[in-house]
């Protein structure tokens, strides 16, 4: 499993360094922004930085699987000793991984300076759990969607899915707030994906 | 692994993806059609003014100069329903410090700013706020003091034995104290802090009508309405012309901060409460019902409504120190925010007057007939009147009717349960749809409120039916057994386009061969045609005609018919789908 993740890190570096990259800017900017007490242009420009994060993982996941579509990588690793299943978990697990590990800091730099300069009031502490909760699911859920879009070999269809589907499922928390409703509905998303995609690859011909 | 035993639960993950985006798309068409719709109604369809308001009692006899009477207003804000039911603004308008369903009463940011906050941990309503002490040295030192209200008194620390809240509902910035209602204990309180005293009133009683749900400030989603009261004036000496505002007033003052504070009940109905006795004094007024486009009920109640405000009024008559309470002005926005009432109630809470929004038009019935001024509400303007507005009417229909069936039926059955907030962001159940204004209809029976919920749902259905007919066709065309395809057919009947794209997404790539027994496409892997039944052709075993003998004997090969092929699959029919769809 450690040697398909790696390899996944070898294929798709340039989305984590990106993700990276993307992540420790807007957390520079959190900081900024709460220590001289900057708000408007700064909140906007933090805005847009989690809307581009949100493509790069999105373009991970149709990377991943475009990849493999277009080049039959699965089709290759199969005559090994893996199955397909290992080769989706790890592939998965990289993606997730990704997420964790460019959101995370950002997440807890938002926590940090919430506990240093915010009230302490159990709202602040809250909103804090619920939004950053949200804007995982909601990366995963980008991420998930990209999966799905990138099972294909048409370049017009991949990139009107990216365009179509992406503006339907970054909005999510705008319609249902940060609260459970948002929640259930991006986690029932997720999984559905994922259930879907397994079912796909699994069932795909040599 | 044997992906195929799994289809069943990929048809459901892929269903419910199918379902979740055509929903969230659905959703932001029928949003910016709503948003196109409020934005019909221009600025004076949303204002409404009752003139005089009858809030201030004998208006001429203070100044017999007066000319401009005293008027109450409303209007719907700028900010749409659509824009302000968002998920995201309803969570940080309900949950931030001071929102409505907030636990942190007051909180000044400032160091020296005063909170109040209601702590659950300790059940107590804790107030912290900076006081100057004069120190023996004459030197002034400024310290924050921290007390703890519980239901019997005030404590300074704490664990004070001073009894608990336990699901109190404030009154904010009332006079000479807080006036908190405990949902619990069913009681009114009266929190003095700066005397350190904790009144209480008579117990509620438990089966009685009282249910109180806000005190003092009654408004529910801030910004949707302002309301606004003005005094009458009268002219001064010499003064013939000018804006009405440059008059000076007849009366000594007119506010809506006083007492009796207000009290909203769970019924709708507004109570007056004593703030000496802490007992209800009597009703105050109700929540209007705005109009809807199948009629308004007669009574509403908070949570059938987007939006109201209250605005009691106090008049203050020329040399007099008392204000007193004359009545108050209560406005409501339907739950689609097309339409406002605002009614005006007496010190006793009868109706005075009353208003609805409405657009004035001038309509001709026939040609030779004169042209007649008509008054439509503005609820059945924005879908009907207006100019644009049927296009969007049939615009918003059509999206309803993408909408899946099953969820419209419900939407229907479950018209008036919801919040009317909620609507505004409901993904899969549509309580602003048409086919749930025909339920909420107060002007007919539930029979003909059903037939037209029906007739709304009529196009939906019969898309339905004709994607379940188009399933039923592809799936015997292909193959599908009688019972899978039944399940497909009564889900597409069901849940309408989801289902049939889910289909199209989920249907067995089959490659079909020409049968030789119909012509039509037969599935190769099958033992018998799909469509006629008949087995594959199989060739009756004839010995060959030639043998092979040893040359030796001089014998040789005998000519004789070619012994037929295998039997086999003929030249495909129709070409395997593309399997790449997402």
């Amino acid at each position: 499993m450690l040697t398909l993740i790696n390899r996944e890190l070898q294929d798709h570096a340039v989305y984590l360094l990106t993700a990276a990259l993307i992540g420790s800017l807007t957390t520079g900017i959190m900081i900024y922004q709460a220590v001289w007490g900057l708000h408007d242009s700064v909140f906007a420009f933090s805005a847009l930085n989690a809307l581009v994060l949100l493509l790069v993982y999105c373009a991970l996941g149709v990377a991943q699987m475009y990849t493999d579509r277009a080049n039959r990588i699965s089709s290759l690793l199969a005559t090994l000793a893996v199955t397909r299943s290992q080769i989706l978990t790890a592939r998965v697990l990289f993606g997730l991984l990704t997420i964790l590990l460019t959101l995370g800091p950002l997440v807890l730099t938002a926590v940090v300076l919430l506990h240093v300069f915010a009230p302490p009031l159990a709202f602040y502490r809250l909103a804090v759990i619920e939004a950053a909760a949200t804007v995982v699911l909601t990366a995963v859920a980008c991420y998930c969607m990209g999966l799905l879009i990138g099972w294909t070999t048409h370049k017009a269809v991949l990139v009107l899915s990216v365009l179509l589907l992406l503006p339907l499922v970054v909005p999510i928390f705008v319609v249902k707030g940060f609260g459970p409703g948002a929640h259930v509905i991006l986690l029932v998303l997720v999984v559905a994906s994922l259930v879907r995609l397994w079912y796909k690859f699994a069932a795909v011909s040599l | 692994m044997n992906a195929r035993k799994y289809s069943p639960i990929a048809a459901l993950a892929t269903g419910v993806v199918v379902l979740v985006l055509i929903s969230l798309g659905l959703f932001w068409a029928r949003w910016y059609c709503g948003l196109l719709r409020h934005g019909l109604l221009s600025r004076p369809m949303r204002r409404l003014e009752i003139r005089p308001s009858r809030l201030v009692p004998s208006e001429g006899q203070y100044d017999p100069n007066t000319v401009v009477f005293s008027h109450v207003s409303a209007e719907m804000a700028l900010g749409p329903p659509q824009v302000i039911g968002l998920g995201v603004g309803q969570y940080v308008q309900t949950q931030r410090p001071e929102g409505l369903r907030s636990r942190v009463y007051l909180w000044d940011p400032r160091p020296d700013g005063e909170r109040c906050y209601f702590d659950q941990t300790l059940g107590k309503i804790v107030n912290s706020e900076m006081k100057t002490l004069q120190q023996p040295d004459g030197s002034r030192d400024r310290k924050r003091f921290t007390v703890y209200a519980g239901s019997e008194g005030i404590a300074e620390t704490p664990g004070g034995d001073v009894g608990t809240f336990v699901d109190p509902l404030p009154a904010v910035h009332a006079r000479d104290g807080w006036v908190v209602y405990d949902r619990a204990l069913r009681r009114f309180f009266k929190i003095q802090w700066r005397h350190k005293i904790v009144a209480k009133g008579p117990e509620l009683p438990e089966e009685g009508p009282y249910r109180p749900v806000q005190i003092g400030t009654l408004l529910k989603n801030h910004g949707c309405i302002d309301m606004e009261i003005g005094k009458p004036r009268a002219l001064a000496g010499g003064q013939q012309e000018g804006d009405e505002s440059d008059f000076p007033s007849v009366l000594g003052g007119i506010t809506s901060l006083g007492y009796p504070l207000l009290v909203l009940d769970a019924s709708g109905r507004i109570d007056r409460l004593d703030t000496e006795t802490l007992e209800l004094t009597g009703t105050a007024g109700r929540l209007p019902a705005p109009q809807a486009l199948f009629g308004s009920k007669p009574r509403v109640t908070p949570d059938d409504v987007f939006a109201y405000r209250a605005l009691p009024t106090f008049v203050r008559r020329p040399g007099d120190e008392d204000w007193v309470y004359t009545g108050c002005a209560v406005a409501s926005l339907s739950r689609e925010g097309t339409a406002m009432r605002m009614e005006v109630f007496d010190p006793n809470g009868r109706p005075i007057a009353a208003g609805d929004t409405r657009v004035d038009q001038h309509v001709r019935l026939r040609a030779s007939s004169p042209v007649r001024p008509r008054s439509v509400s503005t609820a059945k303007a924005a879908l009907t009147n207006l100019p644009g507005a049927q296009v969007l009417a049939g615009m918003k229909l059509a999206l309803e009717n993408l909408h899946p069936p099953v969820l419209s039926l419900a939407s229907h059955l479950t018209a008036s349960s919801f919040e009317a907030t909620v609507a505004f962001r409901s993904l899969f159940l549509l309580p602003n749809s048409f086919v749930a204004m025909a339920a909420r209809g107060v002007a007919v029976g539930p029979i003909e409120r059903f037939t037209t919920g029906l007739f709304f749902m009529a196009p939906s259905l019969g898309f339905s039916a004709l994607l379940a007919w188009l399933i039923g066709r592809d799936g015997k065309r292909i193959g599908l057994e009688r019972r899978t395809r039944s399940i497909w057919i009564g889900t597409t009947v069901a849940f309408g386009l989801p289902a049939y794209i889910t289909y199209r997404l989920m249907r067995p790539r089959v490659v079909l061969v020409t049968c030789q027994n119909c012509g039509r496409g037969r599935r190769p892997d099958l033992e018998k045609c799909h469509l006629c039944g008949s087995p594959w052709h199989v060739p009756e075993l004839v010995p060959p005609a030639w043998r092979v003998l040893d040359g030796a004997l001089g014998i040789r090969e005998l000519p004789g018919p070619e012994p037929p092929g295998p039997p086999g699959p003929p030249e495909p029919q129709t070409q395997a789908q593309a399997d790449s769809d997402t």
